[in-house]
């Protein structure tokens, strides 16, 4: 029984590592769910690699069995298929206030950091990238945007000296995990019914507030009010670079 | 007995489950033991705590380094199989200059015609080296190339508000130190023990004892297609690590040629990816649990500044064509040679890469190529803070 087992684990082994994958990279591909993960400028990538995995398949089930099979060699598959269960786990979250606490350097406008450049916003759509790409041309105006919700972050505390709730996003130019946070302090603001990660659309004056340390981007007399998550909750490079 | 054949040997009392001549486990067979346990652990992880934030938050992160990763590392080792069966080992040696130095220097620019990433890279230096491409010149394109390269420099202007500055210290930092520590690195290991057994060496180049026959004046598939018959059995000197039959799948026309050619993919693929995970699984956990602006608190003089960017890019493990996105959001907060520590450590060393080199270099050699990198990344952070660059 154990030696079947065995014989079978290593026949098997490499095929079923490259038909998983192979699965798993179509199964993203049909329904955009790698967009979850990565830029849309991926899909090509994705594809070539989805298709690439194929011959490999196949040379896979065409070899004999593997002549060996130690504990190396099951680790390595054990490790090779466990993205996949983090991928399905993944499927259709994204980033959150957890994200924006471990990733926000007060990145302001101007003076203390500041948002790169090459990253632009969809056309015609007020965002927080537009904002922190041309803030001089959004001072003083009405403004309404969309993006989730943190009450309680420690950097906005330090530098007011006060806890305020912050509209955020997160701009990516490859994948997640180079995901930028972008903020705005609300003011004016009664968050008390809303949670931390809740998707809010705001509406109220635009301003840049000098902290002497920071530029940071203020939405004066702010309106919140619930909103259905965004079809793409991070905000995309149109740069075409990977 | 041939170097080759010992290494086979070696590579395979190493995976034996059995240990040790003595009869207990081996400490790899232990190591290996406990990895396993940790790993099916981790499949437990999303069902114990399926709405855990930093569960959550770990599995975009881990999920994400992975897709971006794979489908280039896939791609480098498809080139990297190619590269195995379509060219000769004369004709890759004929390419580059004979000295060591010479070779680096033209090596480290190659990625300005091959733009390679960093996960795409090590399968292909693999099987660069072992088709008889230098030491001095594997090492210095495996770092040079993921910085050297044109997508990386147009990244960096956009990144840094189309100012070239930023892209022309970086090339050129890399390309210099990249050939730097090429040549270091290569004084300090003698021959055959930097790279893995199987690629800084080749089984079938006078060594190989199961047959007889002369090797230098031919190439090296008309030596597979003149033993089609004989088709020898052996440990195959290419870097694969496998027994395969190394004549029938080399010859046979084009069909057989591409045969070969996924073979020798398949086999990276299953020798690099596991590094690739594990590191994306370490960088992740880096990523949903240190917070940034903790670096910026251990910023407070430019050499600190410099080093703390440096850990941040290990921890990070950002593409190479990514991260000056996230280096130009410290603008105003550390010094622009704290930034550009960041992006000359990062796509040179990471954890991602650590584990990775695993596939290419002996255990060894890893510790003084990263501090190497740490060291060069360091000096050029003094002479950018001396020379007030971008000040």
């Amino acid at each position: 029984m154990m030696s079947a087992l065995l014989e079978t684990a290593k026949r098997w082994r490499l095929p079923l590592v490259c038909c998983a994958w192979m699965l798993c990279l179509s199964g993203l591909l049909l329904r955009r769910g790698y967009e979850t993960f990565l830029s849309a400028n991926f899909l090509p990538v994705i594809a070539l690699a989805a298709l690439a995995l194929l011959p490999l398949a196949l040379c896979a089930l065409a070899r004999r069995a593997t002549p060996r099979l130690g504990l190396r060699e099951m680790l390595g598959t054990a490790v090779l298929l466990l993205p996949l269960v983090y991928i399905q786990h993944s499927r259709g979250a994204t980033l959150g206030s957890g994200a924006f606490n471990t990733r926000y350097i007060g990145a302001g406008l101007g003076g203390g950091g500041s948002a790169p450049g090459g990253l632009t916003a969809p056309d015609g759509e007020t965002t927080l990238l537009t904002l922190f790409m041309k803030p001089e041309e959004y001072e003083g105006k009405s403004i309404s945007l969309v993006g989730m919700l943190t009450k309680d972050d420690p950097q906005v505390e330090q530098l007011l000296g006060a806890k305020q709730p912050i509209l955020f996003r997160f701009a990516i130019n490859c994948c997640a995990a180079d995901a930028l946070p972008l903020a705005m302090i609300l003011e004016g603001v009664d968050a008390g019914g809303l949670q931390n990660d809740d998707w809010i659309g705001a509406s109220g004056t635009f301003r840049v507030r000098d902290t002497g340390k920071q530029k940071l981007p203020v939405l004066e007399n702010a309106a919140i009010h619930p909103v259905q998550q965004p079809a793409q909750p991070y905000l995309y490079s149109t740069l075409g670079v990977f | 007995m041939s170097h080759t054949k010992r290494n086979a040997k070696d590579r395979r009392a190493g995976d034996s489950p059995a240990g040790n001549p003595a009869g207990g486990p081996s400490a790899s067979a232990v190591f290996a033991g406990f990895a396993l346990a940790v790993v099916c652990a981790a499949y437990l992880v999303p069902f114990w705590a399926p709405d855990n934030r930093i569960v959550a938050d770990f599995s975009v992160v881990f999920s994400s380094i992975v897709l971006e990763a794979m489908p280039f590392m896939l791609l480098g080792t498809l080139v990297g199989g190619a590269i195995e069966v379509f060219v000769s080992r004369e004709r890759m040696t004929s390419l580059l200059p004979r000295s060591a130095w010479a070779s680096a220097c033209v090596a480290a620019a190659l990625g300005v015609l091959f733009p390679v990433c960093e996960c795409a890279i090590v399968p292909v230096v693999r099987r660069l080296g072992g088709k008889g491409l230098p030491a001095a010149a594997a090492i210095a394109y495996l770092l040079a190339g993921p910085i050297v390269n044109p997508v990386v420099g147009l990244s960096t202007v956009m990144a840094y508000n189309f100012d070239w500055r930023p892209a022309a210290v970086r090339l050129g930092f890399g390309y210099v130190i990249a050939v730097g520590i090429a040549l270091v690195l290569t004084r300090v290991f003698r021959h055959g023990s930097l790279f893995v057994p199987g690629i800084d060496q080749h089984a079938c180049r006078g060594e190989c004892e199961s047959h007889e026959h002369e090797h230098n004046d031919h190439d090296h598939h008309d030596h597979h297609d003149d033993h089609d018959e004989r088709s020898h059995d052996h440990e195959c000197g290419c870097g694969c690590g496998r027994d395969h039959d190394h004549g029938r799948e080399h010859g046979g026309g084009i069909a057989g040629r591409m045969a070969a050619v996924c073979n020798h993919a398949l086999d990276d693929f299953m020798a690099t990816a596991p590094y690739l995970v594990a590191g994306a699984a370490l960088a992740a956990l880096a990523q949903t649990c240190l917070e940034r602006r903790l670096f910026l608190d251990m910023a407070s003089s430019p050499a600190l500044s410099s080093g703390a960017m440096a850990l941040l890019a290990v921890l990070l493990n950002l593409c190479s064509e990514a991260d000056a996105f996230i280096a130009s959001s410290f603008r105003g907060l550390v010094p622009f040679s704290a930034q550009m520590v960041f992006l000359i450590v990062g796509p040179m060393f990471d954890i991602k890469l650590l584990l990775m080199y695993r596939g290419l270099f002996r255990a060894k050699a890893i510790p003084p190529l990263a501090a190497l990198v740490v060291i060069a990344a360091m000096l050029m952070s003094g002479i950018l803070e001396a020379a007030g660059a971008m000040q």
